[in-house]
């Protein structure tokens, strides 16, 4: 499985979007089940996953989906 | 704009009256005085600040320098065989709603996150945070839900801390929102049997035998004299020590806070049997009387009825609406006799967790850490 597949997976499994309805657009403030307790066990599950940990910066700065792979593809490099 | 600080010791009363408002705001049956008090017992009484210490975080608005977030921290001290650990307690965490989002998980992983301390405790009664936490290494300690034994002492007073409660909870627990309901409904059905009490009432010394007789304890060094630790293996508490004990049960700030009351048993050749804490505390314009700790070396129905009569007339000479027992993994014997004497219960899911920093402490089972007080991430008891 390769990292991209792995972050879809898990922002799928934890925004509750199916994987086939992902899009680099879906945002922070157009899914209801975006919210700021879903985003704090998203950088959680993230960070878990990886073995990362995102600064502070990069965790306010996650506002769309691609954000969330950009940045987390940051720290795998 | 939003930006995150994290403010130390250097609090200003400006920045702190601007902090009770913005708390009142988020909480609104807690008045800013009340908050100020509470800034006093955590920060400015607290012994165990250090220069480095956070004190809290915040979200604030860059250009206006409007509060928009806010994480406090309670630095409190507990014990692991001989070895002081420092814990670090978030507490009252809000913001605004209109910027919820990613800056709130910011002040949670700044929280989380400290080196400063060696263990991050959390208590939350809201089920979606209780499913996160374990995702962000904390674990569970305790029991799953607290029962809290209640006494009514004014009807009407504890009708309207009801409704207080409701509209407290009314954001995020609903499992709690029902369980007041419940109580509400069954409220009606033993309010016969509850006469509410108007006269001043003599606090009795004596149990009705002549056996035990109370005395209110008034500093740590009597305190201390007699308290007989008891942990049970590889257990973390809450520290006993006299620094903690000036702060947390004698000082000042946490009279003013909370009133806090300690008193010790005794029989009447002089033979030491125990102790009880207990707080006036405020639920928006109500009171009620909260017994945070009670220990009995040999738990006997007549001390229970001692202390039971004791609080009781305390709690309505103070003007409470209730007594409530917030007892943490009390002894079970204790439990059955409190069962035992008082009608009314009601079981909250405070769970409690803790995350260690790496390395402190490697062979203890999460299930022995005993947490004996009631430590309230929404309003900071300590």
């Amino acid at each position: 499985m390769t990292d991209d597949e792995k972050i879809a997976g898990l922002f799928s499994e934890i925004m509750e979007i199916p994987i086939s309805e992902l899009n680099d657009s879906i945002s922070y403030n157009s899914y209801p089940t975006w919210d700021s307790l879903r985003h704090l066990q998203l950088i959680s599950e993230l960070e878990d996953e990886f073995d990362i940990e995102f600064c502070l910066e990069d965790i306010t700065s996650m506002r769309t989906y691609k954000e969330v792979k950009e940045l987390t593809r940051k720290y795998l490099q | 704009m939003q930006t995150l600080t994290v403010y130390k010791k250097d609090l200003t009363e400006e920045f702190l009256n601007k902090l009770a408002a913005f708390l009142n705001e988020g909480f609104p049956s807690d008045t800013q005085t009340l908050w100020k008090l509470r800034f006093d017992f955590w920060w400015f009484s607290n012994p165990f600040l250090t220069d480095t210490t956070p004190v809290c975080w915040i979200i604030e608005d860059e250009t206006t320098h409007k509060l928009a977030g806010f994480l406090g921290n309670l630095t409190v001290v507990f014990t692991y065989g001989n070895q002081p650990l420092r814990i670090s307690d978030g507490t009252s965490w809000y913001v605004s709603k209109n910027i919820r989002g990613p800056e709130t998980s910011s002040l949670y992983f700044t929280f989380s996150r400290q080196k400063n301390a060696d263990i991050v405790l959390n208590t939350t009664p809201s089920s979606t945070i209780q499913n996160i936490l374990p995702t962000l290494g904390f674990k569970k300690i305790g029991e799953d839900k607290l029962q809290n034994y209640m006494i009514i002492v004014n009807v009407a007073k504890y009708i309207s801390m009801l409704a207080t409660l409701l509209d407290h909870f009314s954001e995020s627990q609903s499992d709690n929102k029902a369980r007041i309901f419940v109580l509400a409904s069954k409220i009606g059905n033993i309010c016969s049997k509850i006469l509410p009490k108007t006269k001043r009432a003599q606090i009795p010394a004596y149990d009705t035998d002549g056996r035990y007789v109370i005395k209110y304890c008034e500093n740590s060094e009597s305190f201390l004299e007699y308290f007989t630790e008891h942990k049970k293996g590889n257990t973390i508490e809450f520290s006993k020590d006299k620094t903690t004990l000036d702060w947390i049960l004698f000082s000042p700030e946490v009279q003013a806070l909370l009133h806090r009351t300690t008193a010790q048993i005794f029989t009447k050749t002089g033979e030491y049997c125990g102790y009880f804490i207990y707080d006036i505390q405020h639920v928006g314009k109500d009171t009620t009387l909260r017994i945070r700790e009670l220990q009995l070396l040999k738990p006997e129905d007549a001390v229970i009825k001692l202390i039971l009569k004791h609080v009781k007339i305390e709690a309505n000479n103070a003007g409470c609406a209730a007594v409530y027992s917030g007892l943490q993994n009390p002894d079970p014997a204790v439990d059955k006799l409190l069962h035992k004497h008082i009608l009314l219960s009601l079981k909250t899911d405070n769970r409690y967790y803790v995350k260690f920093r790496k390395n402190v402490i490697t062979d203890v089972d999460p299930y022995s850490i005993y947490v004996p007080s009631d430590l309230d991430p929404d309003v900071g008891f300590i």
